[in-house]
């Protein structure tokens, strides 16, 4: 038995996405940026809090560079 | 010309019947063929009803057909309409039992049949062209009756062998009937007439399919293209061919394509072409293709073109195994094109295995490898090839593969990883002291 093919997404929420996840993701980054350079603690810092803060900037972003792909035809 | 020549060897015929002649040549008789012949495109497209008597017990009736010929073949089964599968020169069908009678219905395509004649023609003039063929029906079985009628493109007929009872009415030519004649009888028809249909050949023509299981189906199209029909002889003069169009010249291409079809393009090796379009049909799309200049006799071009596709029409999922099926076109949607090199390329998802292909004639099948946006160790591209395709541009293959459900995911992640190896390098670039004095520790501490 054959039945279609239905693809996760549909194209058309590409662009919005595209733009939700790379204005979180970009936000994300900024934050993350910010609190590495700036002295807290007396200069220690939490690495687990950082890893976690990288994970959810690179998830956000990453997402967001794909969804820019896909939205500009880029079909990978 | 009465004289009967014999213009194809019996060799020729002979060496297409494959293995067993003696049990294949007394296994049917034609009770009734009947032969309609269309020249009106550069293609002769021969329509065969045939009504065969098994003298024995068989499953296989084969055709003769001269190996110089290029020739697509298409056969019917009447009773059932269901198209029968053909290799080489084969058709296999069901049992039929002695004594049993069979209607095929066989749609012989012939390429590069109809020759122009004069080969050179200058702006102005029409082109005339011949047609070589068989008065009768050429078949490894004895023919009780048959007959031929042959539809031409013009009433302009300049000539036309003759073998009584034979007639030339308007642009019909009719042959026969003629009443038993034996196997591999050749009497050699040639109708000398005037045919100005685009003789537009793509020497060579490579279609890619690209699938993306993000939701496209890319598709492009790389064309080298020949007017094939009589030469032009002398200068191309544009003030004339403003004046008065050449009859045989051609202008503007036209395909059809799927109706879910959208972001077209057409550019050649220099850029863009503004002058294409598209209207809308019912249930297709018509891309009309106007090249940089007009194809005169012996010109070439080459350009590419191409457009997107819903991904979901055309794949589908074979919830049995799992696989995916990807049903397209084989070919491009141009009526009447004769296609000499023909490759067809699909480049699947990376990851893909087990691909396999089911189409309805025989193909040339290998494998690359192709690596673009966001790939690791490369996508898999499926290589068909055909030479000499006509009837085959319009039918559809199947291509099956195999691919994880994880491995649409492995761009986006390829992506995330990216994005996250950008956060460790900050996290290792602050932890360095890079600075040249060592007083700036202090200088925080006191301003604290």
């Amino acid at each position: 038995m054959l039945t279609p093919y239905t693809n996760p997404i549909e194209p058309i929420f590409y662009p919005l996405l595209a733009f939700l996840f790379c204005v979180v993701g970009l936000a994300f980054l900024a934050t993350f940026i910010v609190s590495e350079i700036t002295p807290q603690n007396g200069g220690k810092k939490n690495i687990f809090q950082e890893l976690t803060f990288a994970t959810i900037t690179s998830t956000t972003l990453g997402l967001g560079l794909f969804f820019v792909l896909l939205a500009g035809g880029i079909y990978v | 010309m009465k004289g009967q020549v014999l213009f194809f060897s019996a060799l020729a015929l002979i060496l297409l019947i494959s293995g067993s002649m003696a049990t294949v040549a007394s296994s049917w008789v034609n009770q009734d063929v009947v032969r309609s012949i269309d020249l009106t495109s550069q293609l002769s497209k021969s329509t065969i009803q045939i009504k065969a008597r098994a003298l024995k017990e068989s499953s296989v009736y084969q055709l003769a057909i001269d190996s110089s010929y290029h020739s697509s073949i298409q056969v019917f089964d009447e009773d059932s309409r269901l198209p029968l599968l053909v290799k080489f020169d084969s058709i296999s069908h069901k049992k039929v039992k002695s004594e049993g009678v069979l209607n095929l219905k066989v749609i012989v395509t012939l390429m590069g049949q109809m020759k122009p004649y004069p080969e050179h023609i200058t702006q102005t003039q029409g082109q005339l062209v011949k047609y070589t063929d068989n008065h009768y029906f050429s078949t490894p079985y004895k023919t009780e009756s048959q007959k031929t009628t042959v539809k031409l493109a013009t009433a302009k007929v300049e000539s036309a062998s003759e073998l009584s009872p034979s007639s030339v009415k308007g642009n019909t030519v009719s042959y026969g009937p003629y009443k038993n004649i034996e196997a591999f009888t050749v009497s050699a028809m040639s109708i000398h007439f005037e045919n100005n249909a685009p003789f537009l050949v793509i020497t060579s023509l490579i279609k890619e399919y690209e699938v993306s299981h993000w939701g496209n189906l890319a598709v492009e199209t790389h064309y080298d293209v020949q007017h094939k029909g009589a030469a032009l002889k002398g200068a191309f003069s544009r003030l004339d061919f403003q004046r008065q169009p050449s009859p045989a010249h051609i202008a503007e291409i036209q395909e059809i394509v799927p109706k879910s079809a959208a972001d077209f393009y057409y550019r050649d090796s220099i850029g863009n072409i503004s002058t294409s379009s598209y209207t809308h049909h019912p249930n297709h799309l018509t891309l009309k293709i106007v090249p940089r200049f007009p194809l005169m006799g012996g010109w070439k071009n080459s350009f590419y073109a191409g457009f997107n596709l819903p991904v979901g029409q055309f794949l589908s999922v074979d919830s049995d195994t799992g696989s995916y099926v990807l049903n397209v076109t084989f070919g491009v949607g141009i009526d009447n094109i004769y296609v000499e090199s023909h490759t067809v390329k699909f480049i699947l998802p990376e990851g893909a295995t087990d691909i396999k292909v089911t189409a309805p004639f025989d193909v040339k099948m290998s494998q690359e490898n192709r690596k673009t946006y966001l790939d690791t160790v490369g996508r898999p591209v499926l290589v068909l090839h055909l030479d000499h395709t006509a009837a085959e541009n319009y039918q559809y293959i199947q291509v099956s593969y195999n691919l994880s459900s994880m491995a649409m995911f492995h761009e986006p992640l390829l992506l995330i990883g990216a994005v996250f190896a950008l956060c460790v390098l900050i996290m290792i670039y602050v932890r360095f002291e890079l600075s040249i004095s060592k007083n700036n520790i202090v200088v925080d501490k006191k301003t604290n």
